[in-house]
């Protein structure tokens, strides 16, 4: 036997204290160290590694049969949960220290899953398949919506945002969030439009619950494909037939924007002036016209850039 | 935020000088991957008295580009009425709203362009140098009565 505290405090010693050692003579001095103080034993493994976490971690790909992944160093962890319909969610676990682990990032709404601290990878498994089997509804509206329409934004939806704006015409986008229980709501219009007006506050009152969020949407707006290819709308989910982005807004020159997931509108309000812009860009603009002044109730007028029309922009969308 | 709109826009402008650069103008940054300062060369339009002159100029790209306009300056002396003897250049284009023209969809292009355009064809209703704008107003006078008789 030997004697544990001794050996630590020696390295410890060693390691925290200015000795200035090469790395050779660091080497030579914790073997000494371990040499002078134990005997070997068959448990000093279990001093510097974790046993429990590889134990952990080699039930779960037999049992579970969850594929487990490393990232940047071991103790970034990712996990492929499956839930009841076959889908795949992505977990990415940070082993943070003995019986802490904590999920960092899961393409999923904000949920109290990822508050949580865990004492091992198998009950993390167990709280994300509770978690995923019920937003199962959420999913599924998600996933239908995804292969259905175009979606305008996110530019590339995921679990992760609960909501969609879809195309209606090049003008008209349908805002609108799925509940965790699958429900449409806050639907609205991102654009000016009569038309699509209103049919929304008309379609609004008899919208079904009970029919998907598709369903409905295709009744309301008395349209038999929101999809940009209805043909092959099964495989749109593929990369190639992606939403499409092909408008720059004409004040930063660029369509994606870092930090700002909004994509360039023809925000203007003269119904003719196509031109499209960011709402941030626009907004800037009109408030550097008037000099720097921030407008009152976050909406700034002043004349469009393109066809000087007067017009007015609001800070945040609706 | 202000900063990203400002570079990327940026980065797009001077990708586009080198890829497609207008007639007689080039533009290049001073210092490599700093969006800040720019430089140019710009060549005479032809059939105007500066013609065959190659005239170098200066942009500084200030932070709220392009909410606000760049500032550009003549590095070759010129002789203009609307630029005076240390590079200043009266075009409306370059100032803010309400009394400038910028405008956020104006490109460094277009704005080059103009410039050169302006060499061409000054303003001497709203001149920056008096006594040129003076002598270019006579002298078209003077040029056009011949024509008349």
């Amino acid at each position: 036997m030997f004697n544990n505290n001794n050996l630590y405090d020696d390295v410890e010693d060693l390691l925290l204290n200015d000795h200035n050692y090469t790395v050779t003579s660091l080497v030579t001095q914790i073997e000494s160290i371990i040499n002078g103080n134990i005997q070997p034993s068959e448990n000093i493994i279990s001093y510097l590694v974790d046993t429990k976490i590889l134990e952990d971690i080699s039930n779960i790909i037999e049992y579970e049969h969850i594929p487990v992944f490393f990232g940047k160093t071991l103790r970034d962890i990712k996990l492929v949960v499956i839930d009841d319909n076959l889908r795949e969610h992505e977990i990415f676990v940070k082993y943070n220290n003995f019986r802490k682990l904590v999920i960092t990032s899961v393409a999923m709404p904000h949920s109290e899953i990822q508050d949580q601290e865990y004492n091992s990878l198998q009950d993390i498994v167990m709280a994300c398949k509770m978690h995923v089997n019920r937003l199962s509804a959420y999913f599924t509206e998600l996933q239908s919506i995804d292969r259905m329409c175009t979606v305008m934004e996110p530019i590339n939806p995921s679990f992760k945002d609960d909501y969609r704006r879809i195309r209606l015409d090049d003008r008209v986008w349908l805002h609108l969030e799925v509940s965790p229980e699958g429900l449409g709501t806050n639907i609205y219009l991102v654009g000016q439009s009569e038309k699509w007006n209103s049919k929304l506050q008309a379609g609004l009152l008899s919208w079904d619950h009970d029919k998907d969020i598709v369903e409905n949407i295709s009744r309301v707006f008395d349209l038999t494909s929101l999809s940009s290819s209805s043909m092959n709308s099964l495989i749109s989910l593929t990369k190639e037939s992606a939403p499409l982005h092909t408008n720059v807004c004409s004040i930063c020159l660029c369509t994606e924007m870092q930090d700002n997931p909004s994509v360039p509108l023809p925000l203007c309000l003269n119904a003719n002036c196509g031109v499209y812009f960011h709402r941030y860009c626009l907004y800037q603009w009109l408030v550097a016209l008037d000099g720097g002044r921030i407008p009152a109730f976050g909406v700034a007028s002043g004349s469009c850039p393109s066809c000087f029309k007067p017009t007015t922009c609001s800070e945040k969308d609706n | 935020m202000l900063a990203n709109a400002r570079l990327s826009r940026l980065v797009r402008e001077v990708k586009n000088f080198e890829a497609s650069p207008p007639w007689g103008i080039t533009c290049q940054l001073e210092k490599p991957d700093i969006y800040d300062v720019l430089m140019v060369s710009l060549l005479g339009p032809k059939g105007s008295p500066y013609e065959r002159g190659t005239f170098r100029l200066v942009i500084n790209i200030p932070a709220k580009y392009p909410f606000e306009p760049p500032l550009v300056k003549f590095i070759t002396p010129v002789y203009h009425p609307n630029i005076d003897k240390g590079g200043r250049i009266c075009m409306d284009m370059l100032k803010m709203p309400p009394k400038g023209a910028w405008l956020p969809t104006i490109t460094l292009e277009t704005l080059l362009v103009s410039l050169q355009t302006l060499l061409a064809n000054p303003n001497p209703d709203d001149p920056l140098m008096m006594d040129v704008a003076y002598e270019y107003k006579m002298t078209s006078i003077g040029k056009m009565i011949p024509l008349l008789l």
